[in-house]
């Protein structure tokens, strides 16, 4: 295999899009639960004022 | 205020030390294949995720069976979690896959029995998701969702074996199912892969803690919401 | 004793209600029929099949074409039992309600079978291809068993959601994918001229897939209509 000296771009190509979607759901996961602490405070608030 | 564990933060710091090794471990101190020179290295994240994806699924049919036993709400938080992971993981797994196998095999994609399985595993885990957001009540979105996890996961080895059987009656096509099978893994290699392995099992824990804690938390708004609507 | 003997007739008695009615107004068959005429028309004229195909082809066309009807007749046929809230009364019956999984499975199946009865004739004619081998026979029993079973498993939860007869081929397909290539395959083998018994290992992963549905519908079905 005489390409064997390029698949650099293909190895780091790889990795990108590996961590870039490990971070995205990491991040999606932070963003869902800090929009969903919001709404419950907001709820808890509302309740108290009753 | 809702706090998240302390113990979770710990889990996360150490998921992200063992994440930041297990790169650093691939990056330099594992030496590349003399074949299939840097792309290979793709490999021990690729394997990594494609067995996350794997344990998710096997998780949410257990826990899927858990819930249809027990009745007990945890289960089903447990089971959806573990399908949404696992779907992230395996597409992960595949397209990490394909950058893997354009330069080897000049192709993004061939048919074999692991690639067309995990292909399918993903449209049934979509299929799932389409399920539970199509059903309203909550106790019967979770039985339902329960149930095609359990049906869903036990055809998967129905879908690879057959897919294998089919490859073995048709020999035309190039044998690429041992997709691991050609390497010469050195012991160092195996060393990486091993501990690539295990980083991702942890990564799952932490990702499924999060996460099971996201639906309790939204079944609990869900349920505020609800009931400040009858105050009115 | 004598409740093994009241699942029988509870099943007996859905099965029968299912086909007296079917007898009456064809509604299934007749839209199945339709559906499979149109999609063998189209694949014609899509693929530019000749009068000669190759067998890979035919059995392609055809299963797809079962298929697809047979998503169709499932969701009709479980559709129609909420309208008319037969369920509600089945569900009544004194006995275990995997018999109505069953009951509703083959009413559905015989169906299917009726449909391919006239199809398979009808595409032997098109194509000039000799459909009707006693092989060939087998395969559409064991496939069409296990897709009335894994669908109406399916249909049960899909028809209660909010986007009823669309959820349904999107659950049904993924799942049945083993069962459908299995069909395809063993229908392939038997055309080009194979005997059954080169492709038993097709044959048996089709007994084994609707024995794993005979046994889930058994388990589960209970907790998919219980209210």
């Amino acid at each position: 295999m005489d390409q064997s000296v390029n698949t650099g771009n293909y190895f780091v190509a790889g990795y990108v899009v590996i961590l870039v979607l490990i971070l995205a759901y990491a991040a999606s996961l932070f963003v869902r639960w800090k929009k969903l602490q919001a709404e419950w405070d907001r709820l808890i608030e509302r309740k108290k004022l009753h | 205020m809702m706090k998240q564990s302390k113990w979770l933060t710990v889990l996360d710091v150490i998921t992200g030390l063992l994440f930041l090794t297990a790169l650093c471990l691939v990056f330099f101190f594992t030496p590349e294949d003399a074949m299939m020179g840097a792309v290979q290295k793709v490999f021990y994240f690729h394997v990594s995720s494609a067995w996350v994806g794997m344990l998710a699924f096997f998780l949410s049919a257990i826990s899927g069976a858990g819930y249809l036993i027990k009745h007990n709400r945890i289960w089903d938080h447990v089971s959806e979690s573990a399908v949404e992971i696992g779907l992230v993981f395996s597409v992960i797994g595949i397209i990490s896959g394909s950058i893997w196998a354009k330069p080897i095999w000049n192709t993004w994609w061939t048919w074999d029995p692991r690639l067309t399985t995990t292909a399918i595993m993903v449209l049934i885990y979509l299929a799932y998701r389409m399920l539970r957001s199509g059903v309203d009540d909550p106790d019967r979105k979770a039985r339902y969702a329960a149930i095609y996890a359990i049906v869903g996961f036990l055809s998967v080895p129905f879908t690879f074996f057959s897919i294998r059987l089919f490859r073995t009656i048709h020999p035309v096509v190039i044998g690429l199912s041992e997709s691991g099978g050609g390497l010469n893994m050195d012991t160092v290699m195996v060393r990486t892969l091993v501990f690539c392995l295990c980083t991702f099992t942890v990564l799952f824990c932490t990702f499924l803690w999060h996460r099971i804690n996201l639906a309790q938390l939204t079944e609990t708004v869900d349920e505020l919401r609800f009931m400040s609507e009858e105050d009115k | 004793m004598n409740s093994v003997r009241d699942y029988f007739q509870v099943l007996r008695a859905i099965i029968w209600k299912d086909l007296k009615m079917e007898w009456r107004n064809r509604e299934l068959i007749s839209g199945m029929l339709m559906f499979a005429l149109l999609m063998i028309l189209i694949f014609n004229f899509a693929l530019e099949l000749e009068s000669h195909t190759s067998a890979g082809l035919s059995a392609g066309v055809l299963w797809v074409t079962l298929i697809y009807s047979g998503a169709i007749g499932i969701n009709r046929s479980i559709l129609s039992e909420r309208e008319n809230n037969c369920l509600d009364s089945l569900l009544l019956a004194p006995t275990d309600r995997s018999a109505i999984f069953f009951g509703k499975a083959v009413g559905i199946w015989v169906v299917m079978l009726a449909a391919s009865a006239v199809l398979l004739p009808v595409y032997s004619m098109l194509y000039s291809v000799f459909l009707l081998k006693d092989g060939f026979f087998l395969v559409i029993i064991l496939g069409t068993a296990g897709y009335a079973l894994a669908g109406t498993l399916l249909a049960g939860m899909s028809a209660q959601s909010r986007a009823r007869d669309s959820l349904l081929p999107l659950l049904l397909l993924p799942v049945t994918f083993p069962l459908i290539l299995a069909s395809v395959k063993t229908s392939t083998g038997l055309l080009q001229g194979f005997a059954l018994a080169d492709v038993q290992t097709w044959i048996s992963l089709l007994v084994v897939y609707d024995i794993l549905f005979i046994v889930l519908g058994l388990l589960l079905f209970e907790r998919i209509v219980e209210e």
